[in-house]
């Protein structure tokens, strides 16, 4: 059993390796490091010690990783013809592959896991502040941890040259940067260290891809599919909205409240990944957008719930302007989709 | 692009890895796991190759043209125990450029072994 699992493992090891290279390889590699896991399974040693020597080869392995995968992409051609980079966004009806196809669901839901392992950091520390007895060290470095996913997910996906989900990694990881540098966490000021996960990361992929491709290619699919600058402004800036509303009051009902919109941020980004089209991507983010905006403005201390406390009425065109300039924000890379069709389309005659 | 003739002593001197690779092939036409065996008895159990060492290193090794692909044996392999279930395995072998490569390789170690034993003789008096 440990065996099989373990060779599931290296399966998805194996999807690390550029795609001519596992095209030519991987099945080979698979079989032998199955093999060799059967050759451990087979010399009669103690269920401990077998389980032990299976663990070893596996950590050999992933230890084995990076150079091998410098090694690998050493030898990979040129981008645009079979590299790992050629398509990094699935589709193929447009060029680079970035528009015209949505992603098949394993990639959505992985989109959407920066997003919920936010809101559970977020409810670990919300439980604790509620006097739940217990949890304090988990609720102190929780939020440590899904930086740490964050970051490594924007490092699989800088290696891969930024495929669509990828985005909400990044964006969560520059949030989370954001977070630690800013003010004081749990009487820590980390400033400008608070960056540094991101920066380990970022020197990791130039070292194992020796290229500045996968960030050629992260630009260039921001020009070709503007949402995803949406996406990214979708998975940096509304945590940054959540925290910011629940900052001041840690009460049962947030929490619960807290629940809500990051399952609403978790579904916003699956339905986005999903999607085919630009349009119908930006609305997919701006609809949980609009709603988090909105109740924030009607159950929060914000402008004009502010009035409403106050006994004053409510402005409903502020509150239109304000949900609008919030809204806007995800539909402001649009311009960039402008640009580009305005620069690709023929001269009038 | 497989290398020439006289590319053989660009290429050396080999890594201990290498060298084993090729050792292991020397004695004929040999698949992944096989390779990995051979390397690790070769060694006395002292270098274990990891997978995505191995096959970085063959992968390197075709590109020199150093070994190539060969067709597969017909019957099962006597070192195989049914892992592969049927499936057809990839074998490598040496090209001669490959197996002077390995002749120049040994021939610069056997260089170095015997300079190294003339000097420490010469230390021993």
């Amino acid at each position: 059993m440990m065996g099989r699992l373990l060779t599931r493992c290296y399966a998805r090891l194996l999807r690390l390796y550029p795609r001519t290279f596992a095209a030519e390889f991987g099945e080979e590699m698979a079989a032998v490091f199955s093999q060799t896991l059967q050759g451990v399974e087979a010399a009669g040693l103690a269920p401990a010690q077998r389980r032990m020597a299976m663990a070893r080869l596996f950590l050999k392995e992933t230890w084995d990783l990076p150079a091998a995968l410098v090694s690998a992409r050493r030898r990979e051609p040129k981008l645009g013809s079979s590299g790992a980079l050629a398509n990094p966004g699935g589709g193929a009806s447009a060029p680079g592959g970035w528009v015209g196809q949505g992603d098949p669901w394993a990639r959505a839901l992985l989109g959407a896991v920066p997003f919920l392992l936010f809101g559970l950091a977020h409810l670990i520390q919300g439980w604790v502040e509620l006097g739940t007895p217990g949890g304090e060290e988990l609720a102190r470095y929780a939020p440590a941890a899904v930086y740490f996913v964050a970051a490594l997910g924007l490092g699989i996906g800088w290696l891969r040259g930024f495929p669509r989900w990828s985005i909400a990694y990044l964006g969560m990881a520059l949030y989370f940067g954001w977070y630690f540098g800013n003010g004081r966490y749990y009487g820590v000021v980390y400033g400008w260290r608070a960056w540094i996960p991101l920066l380990v990361v970022a020197l990791a992929a130039l070292l194992l891809t020796r290229s500045l491709r996968p960030l050629g290619e992260l630009l260039r699919g921001a020009w070709h599919d503007w949402t995803r600058l949406s996406f990214l402004l979708y998975a940096l800036v509304l945590p940054l909205v959540t925290i910011v509303f629940f900052d001041s009051d840690w009460g049962a009902g947030a929490l619960a409240g807290l629940v809500f919109d990051t399952l609403l941020l978790a579904a916003g980004a699956v339905v986005y990944l999903r999607l085919s089209r630009a349009l119908h991507r930006a609305l997919a983010l701006q609809i949980p957008m609009f709603s988090l905006c909105l109740r924030y403005q009607l159950l929060g201390g914000w402008y004009p719930a502010e009035q409403l406390a106050a006994g004053r009425p409510v402005n409903l065109v502020a509150l239109l302007l304000f949900l609008l300039s919030w809204g806007g924000l995800m539909f402001l890379p649009g311009l960039v989709g402008l640009l580009r069709r305005g620069l690709s389309s023929p001269p009038s005659r | 692009m497989p290398a020439g003739k006289g590319q053989v002593e660009e290429l050396i001197p080999l890594r201990e890895p290498t060298t084993l690779i090729l050792l292991a092939l020397s004695t004929g036409k040999k698949h992944g796991y096989a390779i990995l065996k051979d390397v690790g008895m070769l060694s006395q159990g002292r270098i274990s190759l990891s997978t995505g060492t191995l096959y970085g290193a063959l992968a390197r090794l075709l590109d020199q043209g150093v070994i190539q692909k060969s067709a597969g044996d017909d019957g099962q392999d006597p070192e195989d125990d049914g892992a592969a279930g049927g499936r057809a395995r990839k074998y490598y072998e040496l090209t001669p450029h490959g197996r002077r490569l390995l002749e120049a390789e040994l021939g610069r170690m056997e260089a170095l072994l015997a300079a190294a034993r003339r000097e420490l003789g010469v230390a021993g008096r």
